[in-house]
């Protein structure tokens, strides 16, 4: 540091000082050494008196700042009262799993916090959306010539499973020109019918899968046999696989319900299905049923292959009917608490008085964990984010076999790995 | 007497034995009490993120959301400290975070920086072009460095403050002032040429 103790500043030196003057961080000695340099130096001094503009500019830029709207501070408090209320709301009545925040987006954190849960989430649909396109491009033709077969009886253990070598058969006997199509035939009628035509078609495509159980058994199969590309489906995507046979069902009894109004039109009003479309579409209403129940019999295969995702997807509301109404006081004592404290003591008291074995026990536990785990994200506490998991801990079995063992472990992990970063970042 | 300053700025601040009580009582559910806390603290915030974002909307939202990290972490606070450089800490790096998101933006294209009118018309025109001009080269720059210039000239926080409120060396804070002062004297050369004719 000789140039310090010198009088004669370099101009590189007094370029660092100008700074510390402008931030009135120089000391006083320093301060007359730079002034005497920038007396004889023409290029420091031109620096300094731009950077002093500068500055001089720049405060003035600050005194303009504005006032706030008039009435603002008025209601400012119970806006950000409204706030919290509105980001502890969803906390309560959504899993977590399922749950986006509004939230500022920063992508350092997102990558490297639970965004990395979100992309390999995504990466997994991805392969689930390819895997299904690619098994169902597959078994359309096979669907297709099924169609043509007359209805067969056996039940679905005793039916042969479609494979890839079936399927130039199966594509044989729909070219074959047997029975006509009845969606070619329903492209003939009259638009003013084409609505009704299209539910024909539905509830035809219902009787067709309730007399061909080997193209139910298809379905079935994909997720609960393990043939190469089915097993992936499974493994990846059970509870995708689960929600797609669920909206099967819904979509079914849908057409189901429609049914009587199809069938029995009121005499004299216009028919809502002409009769000789009824007749194209070859509707039998005793196959609707066995379609229902077809497709229930698929809907029990998944289930007995995964079987804990039912008790994870079903509502939130269907528990609390299910269970009793003491759970449903509490659920709502708890929404309505105001502290985390407030709302732990009323679970505490609600497990003090439950039996361990009970659906509302482990509907409780449920709640519970979802609460804790929604709380738990890269802005909580390590205190917030170690109680979150230690509940998990100690409620394994009942949170796994309420959510499956799978969405339980992803749950935990993610727990874990958050506590760990947590941990790691604490000063 | 406040324990904070009116302007907002951090100076020296006490611990208001009210801010204990009002925090004591929000943590046992009474959020009115934290209503209390935020029309205490609602102002002096104001005036520095609106005077680090410009836009009252964007302060807007960051002082709710200051105010909503203040809560959900209000469990974490030391009571024996004053409350406002805790809150002032959450909202300049919330608008830190904010700006840094806005990097690809174009800040300057709606700036309300001139909501005054000024005396004479020709010094206000040739005034705003070179203001206009400075804060267009504010925006340009880097998140760090904008918003420790910000800080070191708005809010006229010290080395040591800066260090403490960025959490980074008081070497670090010279550098960055030093780079980002360079930097706007040589976009700002032809307006400065112009401003001593």
């Amino acid at each position: 540091m000789s140039e310090k103790s010198s009088n004669l500043l370099t101009c590189n030196l007094a370029m660092e000082w100008l700074h510390l003057l402008l931030d009135s961080e120089l000391s006083s000695a320093d301060h007359e050494k730079l002034l005497a340099h920038l007396q004889t130096c023409k290029r420091c001094s031109a620096a300094y008196r731009e950077l002093s503009l500068l500055e001089a500019a720049h405060a003035e830029l600050d005194a303009r700042a504005t006032e706030a709207p008039k009435d603002y501070f008025d209601a400012l408090p119970q806006r950000v009262l409204a706030r919290i209320e509105a980001a502890e709301r969803p906390a309560m009545t959504q899993p977590r799993i399922l749950t986006l925040r509004p939230r500022s987006f920063d992508l350092r954190e997102f990558i490297f916090g639970r965004g990395k849960y979100a992309l390999a989430f995504a990466a997994m649909l991805t392969l689930l959306f390819i895997v299904t396109r690619h098994l169902r491009e597959q078994t359309t033709p096979e669907r297709d010539a099924k169609e043509n077969v007359p209805p067969a009886s056996p039940t679905i253990s005793q039916t042969e499973i479609p494979t890839r070598e079936a399927q130039p058969e199966s594509q044989a006997l729909a070219t074959s020109g047997g029975a006509q199509s009845p969606t070619a035939e329903g492209k003939s009628t009259a638009p003013s019918n084409i609505a009704v035509e299209e539910v024909a078609k539905n509830i035809e495509g219902v009787s067709s899968v309730a007399s061909e159980p080997a193209f139910a058994k298809s379905e079935a199969a994909r997720a609960a046999e393990p043939s190469a590309d089915s097993e992936q489906v499974v493994l990846y995507s059970a509870a995708g696989l689960r929600q797609a046979l669920d909206d099967t069902i819904a979509t079914r009894q849908n057409l189901l319900a429609a049914q009587p109004q199809l069938v029995n039109n009121p005499p004299g009003e216009q028919p809502r299905m002409p009769t000789e479309n009824r007749e194209v579409s070859r509707f039998d209403a005793a196959h609707a049923p066995a379609a229902l129940s077809t497709a229930r019999q698929s809907q029990s295969l998944s289930a007995a292959r995964v079987p804990s995702e039912e008790a994870a997807r079903s509502s939130r509301a269907e528990r609390i009917v299910a269970v009793d109404t003491r759970l449903a006081q509490a659920l709502s004592a708890s929404g309505q608490a105001q502290t985390q404290v407030e709302r732990l003591k009323i679970w505490q008291d609600f497990f003090a008085h439950s039996k361990r074995d009970s659906a509302s026990y482990s509907a409780a536990v449920e709640a519970l964990a979802r609460r804790l785990v929604a709380q738990s994200d890269s802005s909580s506490s390590v205190a917030q984010v170690q109680e979150a998991l230690s509940f998990y801990q100690t409620m394994e079995a009942v949170l796994a076999a309420r959510w499956g063992r799978a969405t339980y472990d992803q749950e935990r992990a993610r727990l874990e790995g958050l506590l760990n970063w947590k941990k790691s970042v604490q000063p | 007497m406040p324990s904070f300053p009116e302007n907002g700025r951090l100076e020296n601040t006490a611990v208001d034995r009210d801010d204990a009580e009002a925090i004591r009582a929000t943590l046992q559910g009474d959020r009115q009490a934290f209503a209390r806390l935020v029309e205490k603290y609602q102002r002096p915030l104001y005036a520095v993120l609106r005077r680090l974002v410009r836009q009252h909307e964007d302060a807007d939202d960051l002082l709710q959301e200051s105010f909503l990290r203040a809560y959900q972490h209000l469990e974490e606070f030391d009571l024996r400290r004053p409350l406002y450089p805790w809150l002032y800490r959450i909202a300049v790096n919330l608008a830190l975070s904010s700006m840094r998101r806005r990097k690809w933006q174009h800040p300057a294209e709606s700036l309300d920086i001139f909501p005054g009118g000024e005396s004479d018309p020709e010094e206000s025109a040739a005034s705003s072009e070179f203001h206009l001009a400075l804060e267009r080269a504010i925006a340009k720059l880097p998140a760090e460095q904008r918003t420790i210039l910000l800080l070191r000239t708005r809010e006229d926080m010290s080395y040591q403050e800066l260090s403490e409120t960025l959490g980074i060396e008081v070497g670090t804070v010279m550098s960055r002032l030093a780079r980002a002062r360079e930097k706007l004297r040589a976009w700002m050369r032809p307006h400065l040429e112009e401003a001593r004719k």
